[in-house]
């Protein structure tokens, strides 16, 4: 063999070797467990992202799809529930810098019609296939469970307790960015289900009689005007926190004004159909039960069937921009 | 030196991984490694080797000015964008407008000037490196990441061989480097709060203040020369070892371990380099998100390159006229924990007036 062949053939074996020492790295490279695994911290992050992903485009379906197993699992953290309340949100058909601009192209409305307004931007049709009501009450139960880490939280302050993702009713137990998306969440759910009372016309008013029939008889609570009013609630307590949150002088002061109008208005309709509708003791700034829609009983006295009637009557009267129609 | 590939081997079992979940930024990107799709350590042999690993500063013997070296790189996002030209006034602009101009999209755009001098085993470099980004997802509930952050520093490295000179065969160098850096700003996710809240003192506090930190590199070569035209070459570099961290605001430089291997075939004035690294070995990522592999094929005055970095491909050309350099290229990015969820495609432009003697 000439000194040649021999360094080809040397060469070949050298080069031969490296080649498959760049292939046993390219292979190895690619092996171990699927990625999209909850159960490991890169796969939870993998699974989120994914999620996010999928909300680039509105495809809440998928979204939904990728998070959902893990969310209802104890692997479950405050970053999934995020996640899987923003993949129910946008079945719920939330937008947000959408949202964000239709509420501000209408500052008229922000005081006056704002109930009307909702409905408006929220439309919802009570059919099997429309999964707004749905949507908006899931993504609530997720935000919800957003609890800041080791904060005391009493029993009868717990929704889902016996879940992977126990909530509480208590604004302040929960993280400020939960308490942020809830405001919007909230009104979400407020338009859609007042959509589900009345047919709202152009002018967004809804025609006579009432549309809300259980303003001044708590007896007449069913399990849909108990979610309505835990909504209503959950918008007043987030409006609060929001406004504690933000630090802009003139974002803080535009929702001060908000909280001052609405909070206060729901609070006081809350106490009035305690009081007036039910003569029972004042449930001022509402029962702390009511922020969880299943609350009511529908039981004469109930104190969240009460102040979910008296809240009927505060939006029944802002609707028509005046005193309720009986 | 045998076993070497059986040591090559055992350093991705026996690693402590932390998580990082987002892009694997780098302090520094010379326009041919990023030609070789980031598989630049065991090659290595120009004033990259600075900033890439100083092991490869052994090969220089002479001196080398390169003294305006500029780099620009913008995603695909941006330079579409700036293609097209908006369409939207400020009459029209509503949530619509910005969930399709903003949403899913990865704004980037990066300046970088590393003017240096080569001697000897020896390479001296400034560093100034300007990134802005923003980073949006999700449009039911936005998740935006900004990005603002100035470098601005100076590197040193030196390298050196360990084998006797008459050992023209093999060569075993290292290298030792350290740099003092100044950095304002960083990449901040913003909550959902401060999305309904963002305002210029916000955006103040992201960009933040000058902060100082001090970093040390250091990286070793071993060349294995098979007569004139054939080499073959490993070599392992750690950077910002310990992680290069400022005072509070600033975002740190993460270690960097990265280790690689290349063939090099050289008949007369053609030249084909074959490279692969498996970069930040010390993060807890998707394997695939480490590889790069890259070729170069230079011609006289004219270099090509192609390769995969992580899993994308990126190509380039370079045009060197010996006082001038002019190298375009484009490469991607994976965004996501894991490969093929969200690619970012960037394109660069770098030159450089250099002398040398």
């Amino acid at each position: 063999m000439s000194a040649f062949s021999w360094h080809w053939n040397f060469y070949k074996v050298l080069a031969a070797r490296n080649l498959f020492l760049f292939s046993l790295l390219w292979g190895l490279s690619g092996c171990g467990a699927s990625l999209l695994d909850g159960t490991t911290p890169q796969g939870k992050i993998a699974m989120i992202e994914k999620t996010n992903q999928y909300l680039n485009s509105g495809d809440c379906t998928n979204a939904i799809a990728t998070i959902e197993d893990l969310y209802q699992s104890e692997d479950s953290d405050n970053e999934v529930r995020f996640a899987m309340a923003s993949a129910y949100a946008c079945e719920a058909n939330i937008n947000f810098f959408k949202l964000v601009m239709d509420l501000s192209s209408d500052p008229a409305a922000l005081s006056t019609g704002f109930f009307a307004l909702l409905a408006k931007l929220f439309p919802s049709q009570d059919i099997p296939s429309d999964k707004t009501v749905t949507a908006a009450k899931l993504a609530t139960d997720a935000l919800m469970a957003m609890l800041k880490p080791g904060m005391p939280i009493d029993t009868d302050e717990y929704v889902n307790f016996e879940s992977f993702n126990p909530g509480s009713v208590v604004a302040q137990d929960r993280l400020d960015d939960a308490n942020a998306f809830l405001l919007f969440v909230s009104m979400a759910g407020i338009g859609a289900l007042e959509n589900r009372y009345v047919t709202v016309d152009a002018g967004h008013k809804p025609p006579i009689p009432t549309p809300l029939d259980f303003w001044n008889d708590e007896t007449k609570v069913t399990a849909t005007d108990c979610t309505f009013a835990s909504m209503v609630v959950n918008f007043a307590d987030t409006i609060g926190s929001v406004a504690e949150a933000v630090n802009t002088p003139s974002t803080k002061a535009s929702l001060i004004t908000l909280q001052a109008v609405y909070q206060q208005a729901i609070f006081d309709a809350c106490d009035e159909g305690c009081v007036t509708i039910c003569g029972i003791a004042s449930c001022a700034q509402c029962p702390k039960t009511l922020r969880d829609r299943t609350s009511c009983t529908g039981v004469a006295k109930d104190p969240a069937s009460c102040a979910a009637a008296g809240i009927a009557k505060m939006v029944n009267a802002a609707w028509f921009g005046g005193t309720a129609v009986p | 030196m045998r076993f070497l590939p059986i040591y090559l081997l055992c350093y991705f079992f026996f690693l402590a991984p932390f998580l990082q979940a987002a892009e694997m930024r780098e302090l520094y990107r010379g326009a041919r490694a990023t030609g070789l799709s980031g598989a630049f350590v065991s090659i290595a042999d120009d004033e990259q080797a600075i900033f890439m690993n100083p092991a490869g500063l052994a090969a220089q013997k002479k001196f080398k000015i390169n003294y305006a070296t500029v780099l620009a790189e913008a995603s695909d996002d941006l330079v579409m964008s700036a293609l097209q030209g908006s369409t939207t006034g400020l009459g029209d602009f509503d949530g619509n407008t910005i969930n399709d101009q903003l949403m899913g999209k990865n704004i980037y755009i990066r300046a970088q000037a590393t003017p240096s001098l080569i001697m000897p085993n020896i390479g001296i470099s400034i560093l100034i490196d300007d990134q802005v980004a923003i980073l949006a997802k999700n449009r039911v509930c936005p998740q935006i990441t900004l990005g603002y952050q100035m470098t601005n520093g100076l590197q040193a490295a030196g390298g050196f061989s360990l084998m006797p000179r008459t050992k023209i065969q093999h060569d075993f160098r290292v290298g030792l480097g350290a740099k003092i850096l100044w950095r304002r700003g960083g990449y901040k996710k913003l909550s959902l709060v401060q999305v309904l809240d963002v305002n210029q003192g916000m955006l103040e506090t992201i960009a933040g203040s000058y902060e100082l930190g001090y970093g040390v590199d250091t990286g070793l070569q071993y060349i294995r020369n098979f007569g004139k035209s054939f080499s073959a070459a490993f070599g392992l570099a750690y950077t910002d070892i310990g992680n290069t961290s400022f005072v509070s605001n600033s975002d740190p430089i993460y270690a960097n371990l990265t280790a690689g291997i290349s063939l090099s075939y050289q008949i007369k004035s053609i030249k084909v380099t074959l490279a692969y690294d498996q970069r930040h070995l010390f993060e807890s990522v998707d394997a695939q998100k480490r590889n790069h592999l890259g070729l170069e094929l230079s011609l006289p005055m004219i270099t090509v390159y192609g390769g995969i970095n992580q899993v994308y491909y990126s190509y380039g050309l370079s045009f060197d006229a010996w006082l001038f350099r002019l190298t375009a290229m484009s490469y991607a990015e994976e965004m996501s924990a894991i490969a093929y969820q969200d690619e970012t495609r960037r394109y660069m432009l770098d030159a450089s007036l250099k002398i040398g003697f």
